[in-house]
C-alpha cells in the first residue's frame, strides 16, 4: 500500500522531469523570436524613418504565425517621420504562455515577452 | 531503500541537466541581444560622417562622435549607465567592454578594401567605408555552469559607395 502511495506521488515527479524541458525550450524560442522580430522592426523602420502600418502587420502576422497571440498597442513605437539621425524606438510585448508546469518557488515568471529597440534614423526627404 | 535512492540519483540529474539547459538558452539569448544590439551601434555610427568632406565626394567619419555615438546605442540597448555597466533591469547582466572600434573611410583606405583581423577572426571585403567593432559581456552564471564570454562583432559598410 505505502509503495503504491510513493509510486503515484513519483508519477507526478516524472512526469514534471519529461515536460519541463520541453516547456523550457519553447518558452526560450518564443523569447528569441519575439526579439529578433523586434530588431527586424527597428531595422526596417530606420529606412523608413519611422514604423509604418504595413511594418507592424508584417511582425504581427510573423509573431502570431508560431501561436502568440498579439493585441492593439503590444506593437508599439515612434509612429512620427524622424529624420537621418534622430532616434526611433520600436516596444513589442507580447503575452507570454506558462513555463512552468508547477511553479515551486514563490516568485512567478514575467507574464510577456518584452523587446525594446533603439535605431537611428536613415530617412533622407 | 533502494527505490529512493533511485529516484533522488534521477532528480539529481534532472536538475543538473534542466540548470545546463537554462544556461545554454540564457548565453544563447544573451549573444543574440548583444548581437543585436551591436548591428544597431554600427549601424548608428556609421552615419557620424564629416559633411563638409562628404560635399567634395568623400565619406570620412567624425571618429569622436561616431565612437560617442556608438556607446549611446549601445546603452539605449543594452540599458546601460555611461560607462557601460548594466541597470537592474538590462538583459546582460556585467559590463559591455568595446574590445574593438576601428573606421576605415576614404581619409585612411581605398574601396574595395580586403579587411582582416585573424585575433577577432573577422574577414570580409568591404565594398566603401565601414564601421568594425566587437564587444564582449561575461557570461551568464546558472548554478554551477559559466561559459566563455559571450562576444559580438559587427562590420557595417556603406554598400554602394562610387
Amino acid at each position: 500500500m505505502k509503495e503504491t502511495i510513493m509510486r503515484a506521488l513519483y508519477f507526478w515527479l516524472l512526469l514534471i522531469i519529461i515536460i519541463q524541458p520541453f516547456l523550457s525550450q519553447r518558452d526560450y524560442l518564443l523569447n528569441l523570436l519575439v526579439k529578433s522580430n523586434a530588431s527586424y522592426l527597428a531595422e526596417k523602420a530606420a529606412v523608413e524613418g519611422r514604423i509604418t502600418p504595413a511594418l507592424v502587420d508584417e511582425v504581427k502576422a510573423n509573431i502570431e504565425a508560431v501561436g502568440l497571440t498579439v493585441e492593439d498597442g503590444d506593437i508599439s513605437g515612434t509612429t512620427a517621420l524622424r529624420q537621418r539621425g534622430e532616434e526611433i524606438e520600436v516596444v513589442i510585448r507580447v503575452k507570454r504562455p506558462g513555463a512552468f508546469l508547477y511553479n515551486l518557488g514563490t516568485v512567478g515568471a514575467p507574464d510577456h515577452y518584452y523587446s525594446r529597440q533603439s535605431i537611428s534614423s536613415e530617412y533622407v526627404p | 531503500m533502494a527505490w529512493t535512492v533511485k529516484v533522488t540519483f534521477a532528480c539529481v540529474v534532472f536538475l543538473f541537466a534542466w540548470l545546463g539547459q537554462e544556461h545554454a538558452q540564457l548565453y544563447d539569448t544573451t549573444r543574440v541581444v548583444l548581437k543585436s544590439a551591436a548591428n544597431k551601434a554600427g549601424h548608428d555610427a556609421l552615419m557620424a560622417i564629416d559633411y563638409a568632406q562628404m560635399r567634395q565626394g568623400y565619406i570620412v567619419f567624425d571618429k569622436a562622435q561616431a565612437r560617442a555615438v556608438f556607446e549611446q546605442s549601445l546603452r539605449r540597448n543594452l540599458g546601460l549607465d555611461a560607462s557601460l555597466n548594466p541597470n537592474s533591469k538590462s538583459a546582460v547582466k556585467s559590463k559591455v567592454v568595446v574590445t574593438k572600434f576601428e573606421l576605415l573611410d576614404d581619409s585612411t583606405h581605398s574601396f574595395p578594401f580586403d579587411y582582416s583581423d585573424s585575433d577577432h577572426r573577422l574577414f570580409k571585403r568591404l565594398r566603401g567605408p565601414a564601421v568594425v567593432a566587437v564587444i564582449e559581456v561575461d557570461s551568464p552564471k546558472v548554478g554551477p555552469f559559466e561559459g566563455e564570454k559571450v562576444k559580438a562583432s559587427v562590420i557595417a559598410e556603406y554598400t554602394s559607395h562610387r
